[in-house]
Order: C-alpha cells, then structure tokens, then sequence
C-alpha cells in the first residue's frame, strides 16, 4: 500500500517537474530579452525586434530573439554592441548602424547588404533592439 | 452581478468558471472544425456525430470502471475484518475449550444486481451495443464521404495541384497559369483539383475546405473545393515526404469571381519588364547563371518544366519557399543566397554571385508582379 502511495507521489513529483520544465522553457525559448534600451539609443527596442523580424534580417543575420530566418549569410549581429568597427569601415556607433542599415552601398559600396528601404525612426528602433543583445 | 443573481449559487461557479475560461483561452478550435465550405463541413458534422457518441459511452465506460474498482476495495476490506473476526474466535474457542463450534458464514453474502447475469451484461455491453454503434457509424460515414466522389454540377474552374518535395505547384491548364505555392479559387463556385506528385507520396490537405487527398505518382486523385467565404486559407502537406515536410505548406486565397478573374488575367501575363537599370541587370542576371535552369520566368526563358517554382509573378506571392518565410525583399535576399541555411534538404541550391549580381537579382525578382 505505502509502496503504491510513494509510486503515486513519484509520479505527481515527476509531472509536476516536467510541467515547471515545460513553463520555464516556454519563458525562456521566447527568450524577450530585456527590454530596457542601452544608454543613449534612442529608440524603441521592443518595437525594433518586431521590425527586424517583419524585414526579414534574421534571412542574413543570426539574431537573438528574431525567429524567423536562417542567419547563416552575414555576420551573426549578438555581439554588436562589442564591435569596434561596422560594415568594416564605420566605428560602431548607433547613429553609424543606422546609417548603414539605411544606405548599406552608399556606406560600403560592394557590400551585398541590401537596401531594404527602411525608414529612419524604424532603423533606430532596430539598432536599440541590437544594442540590448549579447555581453551585459 | 445581475446576470448571475438569477443563478443559485451562482458565486460559488464563479472561480471555477474563471479558471474554465482562462484554460480554454488557450485553445482554438481545430481548423478542421471550422469548416468553410461544404466538404470539410461534412466531414465536421461526422466528427461532431463520432463525438457525441463518444461522450456518453466514455462516461458510461469510466463510470463502471469506477463502480468496479470501489466495491473490489470494500470487498476486499470487508474480507480482511471478517477473517480477523474468525481468528479471533478460533483463539477464544482455544483459551476456554469450550465447543461452541465454528460460526457459520461469517462472510456476508453480498448479493449484486448483476448475480446470475454476468455473461448477459458482457454480450450486450461489450458486444451487441459496440456493434450496432460501429455498424451506424460506418454506414453514416461511408454515406457521408460518398459526396466527395460526385462531382458537383456546376465545376467553375479547373486546377492542377503537383505536390512536389518540398512545394506546390498550381496550374490553370485552361487560363495559361502557373504559380506556386499559393492557389487562389472564386468564392461560392466548386472547383475541380486534380492531385499529382512529381516525386513521392504527398497529401493535399486544407482543413478548412476539404478532408486530406493523397497526392500519388503516376496517379491523378480528383476533389473538388468550394470555399464559401472570401479568407485566407492554410494548406500543408499531411504524408510524411521527406526532411521538409513540416515546411510544405500553401495557402489557398478565396476571393470574389471578379477580384479572381482580374488575378487569373494578371497571372497569364509575362513578367513585367524591368523598368531600370538595377533590374534590368539583375534580369540578365537571372538568365545567365544557373537561375534560369531550374525557374522559368515567362516572356525570359523556359527552364525544364515542373522542376522548380515558375518566377513569373514571383513578388505577388504572399511567401517563399512554400510558406518558410514571409515574401519580403529580405526573406528573398536571404533565401537567394542561403536557401540550404533557411530550409535544409530544399531542392534549391546556393548560387556563388558576387554582391553586385545579387543586389541587380534581388532589384529584378522583387519586381516581379
């Protein structure tokens, strides 16, 4: 009888277990990081990551949080903000990644990054989006 | 509370209503349950009927199940205090050597409804009524789906499906069009689809409008679809096929005979030519390298048929690579240059272009209307 109880309890503890996995995991794989902007970004970073996502970045670029996409044909942007230099010539500020994002030949002629006609407030948003990814 | 001090006990239901609520919350009701046209209506309507079946014989099931497992436990607990009853006067009668003999039936015969009519209640309630029920249930069913196999009278428009791993391709064989991944029908008219695959066993499946159809090499399934309201419908392929199968989807777009026609038009056309100088390069990109191979693009080239998508109309669709990826000018981009990065084991190959060939491409596809 008590074996069966212990069973019944091990089978409850187990559930239980695999339920708060689950949970925890559906939290975390979500994975919003948070959302408060890096200092002086101007710009929406919630707002950012839906636009990256709508865009289509995550094609090109491996990003933290934008789901869609296979990220395997430009650099991988979680680590942006670490970055001395963008597009290999620019030093990385925000207004710099703006400025390529919004006229990537014009910055880099020759590079294959393309002109996705993106309008300055949503590049902000985008930037303050990458600035919050990668080595706190 | 208005509404609720109509209802004794009314507050009393209120959490457990809350906690219902918030439970159902997150469910949808499954597409095929949903149904907007009329065969998946009546596929529906024998699911509902199966259900409803269901429901009571599962209760009655579970219920005996329950009954029978309460009264083996009061059985056995009932056993257990009479045997220790019979130890007991068995160590008196030794203590006093007196003979007042063994009691008689100590076990109290328990008398059951069913005593004497066990083996009825299993031929009736695990044979007779099991069978009527599974014969009323094929009957109706097989009823019901021998609607799919009439054709209805009045077939609007013809279209041939070719499942392919991992896409779709839609043919207008009388309107001059193909495209992909995408089919778009007249809302209120039946529409005939004829089913093929170009490689392995595939099944065309909108939950919404039809029940799931193999797509069978080298033979031709027929259905014919009507979907009664204008909407976007989702499609997917249901046979396992190989390493993508889970991105093999559609969508299939209803739209009023008008709006469908003008599209049907605009579809037979060649591909618009490149108004600039980008696109323009970007369109003898296509055809010089290993594109123009594979996609056809009418009015440019002809590939070998039925390989890959035909690009006509590319930058109509509403997705890529059979609803991968959102079609936008930087899905496209993505799925140009890294297609194996985005949906591994895709037919599609990578193609090496410097980065001024694929910026004139991707001017030139995402141009395609």
């Amino acid at each position: 009888m008590s074996l069966d109880r212990n069973g019944f309890l091990i089978a409850v503890i187990v559930f239980l277990a695999a339920a708060g996995l689950a949970v925890g995991f559906y939290f975390v794989g979500t994975g919003d990081p948070d959302p408060a902007p890096f200092r002086n970004v101007p710009g929406d970073p919630v707002a950012g990551r839906i636009a990256l996502e709508r865009i289509g970045c995550g094609s090109c670029h491996a990003i933290d949080g934008v789901r869609v996409g296979g990220g395997r044909v430009g650099p991988a942007l979680n680590d942006l903000r670490q970055q001395r230099y963008i597009a290999g010539r620019l030093p990385n500020t925000p207004d710099n990644v703006v400025r390529f994002i919004l006229d990537p030949q014009g910055v880099s002629p020759g590079s294959a990054m393309p002109d996705l006609r993106v309008v300055d407030a949503e590049a902000r948003n985008m930037v303050a989006y990458l600035y919050t990814l990668g080595g706190r | 509370m208005p509404v609720l001090s109509h209802v004794p006990n009314a507050r009393r239901w209120v959490p457990v209503t809350v906690v219902v609520a918030a439970l159902l919350a997150g469910c949808e009701m499954p597409l095929a349950l949903a149904p907007r046209g009329p065969a998946a209506a009546e596929i529906a309507s024998i699911w509902w009927i199966l259900f409803w079946i269901a429901v009571p014989v599962s209760v009655i099931v579970f219920s005996l199940l329950g009954i029978a497992i309460v009264r083996a436990r009061a059985i056995a607990r009932e056993q257990d205090e009479h045997d220790e009853h019979d130890v007991r006067v068995a160590e008196r009668l030794r203590e006093t050597g007196a003979d007042v003999g063994l009691p008689e039936a100590s076990r109290p015969a328990r008398v059951s409804w069913l005593e004497g009519r066990t083996t009825g209640f299993v031929i009736i309630g695990g044979g007779v009524i099991p069978t009527l029920i599974l014969i009323f249930t094929t009957v109706m069913t097989l009823q019901g789906l021998a609607v799919f196999d009439t054709a209805p009278e009045d077939v609007a428009y013809s279209v041939t499906a070719r499942g392919h791993m991992f896409w779709w391709q839609f043919e207008y064989p009388d309107h001059g069009v193909v495209t992909a991944n995408e089919m778009h029908v007249p809302v209120g008219r039946s529409v005939r689809v004829e089913l093929e695959s170009a490689d392995v066993i595939h099944s065309f499946w909108v939950p919404q409008l039809h029940g799931k159809i193999e797509m069978i090499p080298g033979k031709t399934n027929v259905i014919h679809i009507q979907a009664d309201e204008a909407g976007t419908y989702f499609g997917k392929c249901a046979e396992f096929c190989g390493q993508q199968h889970a991105n093999m989807e559609f969508l299939v777009i209803a739209q009023e005979e008008a709006e469908f026609e003008s599209w049907l038009e605009a579809q037979a056309a060649d591909a618009p030519e490149p108004t600039d100088e980008l696109a323009q390069r970007g369109r003898d990109v296509f055809v010089d390298s290993q594109c123009a191979l594979c996609h056809t693009i009418r009015g440019v080239n002809q590939a070998a048929p039925g390989v890959a998508p035909d690009l006509t109309h590319l930058a109509t669709r509403r997705t890529l690579a059979a609803r991968t990826l959102p079609n936008v000018r930087g899905n496209l981009g993505g799925w140009i240059l890294d297609p194996q990065g985005i949906k591994p084991g895709s037919r599609m190959p990578a193609v090496n272009l410097s980065s001024d060939e694929f910026l004139a491409l991707l001017e030139y596809l995402d141009g395609l209307r």
